[in-house]
């Protein structure tokens, strides 16, 4: 079977950059960064203070307290974003459609918060028994079985966990998946609520945190800061796009992934630059047509010098033509749903051609001599944009998107 | 004091690591001990345990050498 052109006709974020993605984007334009001390968390005995938190967030906004007794904190951002998403697409559902339909979402730790609480109860308290939802509010794949639930979807889904590159590995997979013919609509994306006291000592030790802000290619970067969040985009095929009528956000071109096989936490140049070939190679791009990269963009030293290394070795001199940022310098790592929230990122900025900036730059640092977008969007032309994402344990997502021009 | 860390760091780095005490000097490089970045963070984080004292990160992540590990141990705990 011929592949098939695979658009995105539906998006929904929420993070500390806003609950909905028209928040979001004019965060983004804005370059109003969402990073901001921690208030969800006891953060007395950590050595950081500050995270990307979700603001006045309410559950019960949203869900009816039996729901919230049941759906830890990173499922509910996942049917929150998933909600916005399939609401913006303007999907009508049959019974066929919900058939032929995946959920395919990425987390790397799952329901956290319900992890602490519930043992704290055993540990620490002493109790004999913990909450009955224990189970079905930690597993992974929560967010994708409520999303199922939530709209009658009976396709297949399933949950990926590779770290950071969880959601990036999701919408590959959703993309592939839509484009060979196995589903004709996805539901993919990812959450993620890591500012949990017990699992923010974790970050705490390895010593990645920066202890004031996430300043991404800054020679004075000391590290990454944590966020909360989720988003989900839909991918239909182009034909059924244009057959409804669907506003389409953007084309998804090309998705690469490669293991770098060395090292559990110390990043490889090489696997990152494989995974960018790759990507490029599936959409059958030269190097010279992409535009915009969106970084993985940490803020550690290992991972911004290495992935200007990376980028230079796969783009050579057209490295100097091109802009890249990190956007986790406004919604923060978001560890499994990062890359989610940077995929409507990207899609926003090829269907606005806007630019979104690396917030918080500083000092240049010679290792990172690339055109970051310092502190300010930046309106332009843009055809085809990159978002990367390399995570711990090596293992290395990269999506190309194109801008939706009608042909 | 300063032999005390000493023997606090070749201890610790001896159980964390499986290897003999005999086996590391004060020249010993943790590249020479096999440890990576990992190990070097666990060493530190166990010294900061056992001495009850915090290291800044950007201080922590230089520390390549038993001689660094003990050098910044005794001047944080002589500072106190």
């Amino acid at each position: 079977m011929e592949n098939r052109r695979v658009v995105v006709t539906g998006i929904g974020s929420i993070s500390a950059l806003g609950k909905t993605v028209g928040e979001t984007w004019k965060n983004v334009v804005d370059c109003n960064s969402g990073i901001a001390p921690i208030t969800t968390t006891d953060m007395s005995n950590i050595r950081f203070k500050k995270g990307a938190q979700v603001k006045e967030y309410d559950p019960l906004n949203y869900f009816t307290e039996k729901e919230t007794d049941l759906i830890d904190r990173f499922a509910q951002f996942g049917v929150i974003a998933a909600r916005e998403a399939v609401q913006d697409c303007g999907i009508e559902w049959t019974d066929k459609l919900k058939d032929s339909t995946c959920v395919i979402m990425g987390t790397s730790i799952g329901g956290q918060e319900t992890t602490e609480a519930s043992f704290y109860s055993l540990f620490k308290e002493n109790k004999n028994r913990v909450n009955l939802f224990t189970i079905p509010r930690i597993m992974p794949n929560a967010a994708a079985s409520h999303i199922t639930m939530q709209f009658g979807i009976t396709g297949f889904a399933y949950t990926i966990s590779t770290a950071c590159a969880s959601s990036n590995h999701a919408i590959g997979n959703a993309f592939w998946m839509v484009r060979s013919g196995m589903c004709d609509m996805a539901v993919t994306g990812g959450s993620e609520t890591p500012l949990n006291f017990g699992f923010l000592k974790a970050w705490e030790a390895l010593r990645v945190v920066d202890p004031e802000n996430c300043r991404p290619f800054s020679k004075d970067r000391q590290g990454m800061v944590l966020g909360e969040g989720g988003a989900v985009l839909i991918l239909e095929t182009l034909e059924a796009a244009l057959q409804r009528g669907a506003e389409i956000h953007a084309e998804i071109v090309g998705f690469g992934m490669s293991s770098d096989a060395t090292h559990i936490t110390k990043p490889d140049q090489k696997g990152p630059e494989k995974a960018m070939r790759m990507a490029l190679n599936d959409a059958s791009l030269s190097s010279d047509k992409i535009d915009y990269i969106n970084a993985h963009g940490t803020g550690t030293l290992a991972n911004d010098s290495l992935e200007t290394a990376a980028i230079k070795a796969v783009f050579g001199d057209h490295s100097k033509k091109l802009a890249v940022s990190s956007t986790k310098s406004l919604h923060g790592h978001v560890l499994g749903g990062t890359s989610a929230i940077e995929a409507v990122i990207t899609a926003s900025a090829l269907k606005y051609q806007v630019y979104p900036p690396t917030a918080n730059y500083t000092v240049p640092d010679p290792e990172c001599d690339l055109d970051v977008v310092p502190n300010k969007s930046r309106q332009g032309k843009m055809n085809y944009a990159m978002s990367n994402s390399f995570a711990f344990g090596g293992l290395n997502a990269v999506l190309v998107f194109k801008k939706w021009d009608g042909g | 004091m300063e032999e005390e860390i000493y023997n606090k760091v070749v201890a610790l780095i001896a159980a964390n690591n499986h290897i003999s005490p005999e086996t590391i000097t004060i020249d010993s490089s943790f590249e020479d001990l096999a440890m990576d970045s990992l190990d070097g963070l666990t060493l530190i984080n166990d010294l900061e345990n056992e001495y009850n004292i915090t290291l800044p990160n950007e201080e922590a992540v230089k520390i390549k050498t038993v001689r660094q590990a003990v050098n910044s141990l005794n001047k944080i705990i002589t500072q106190q």
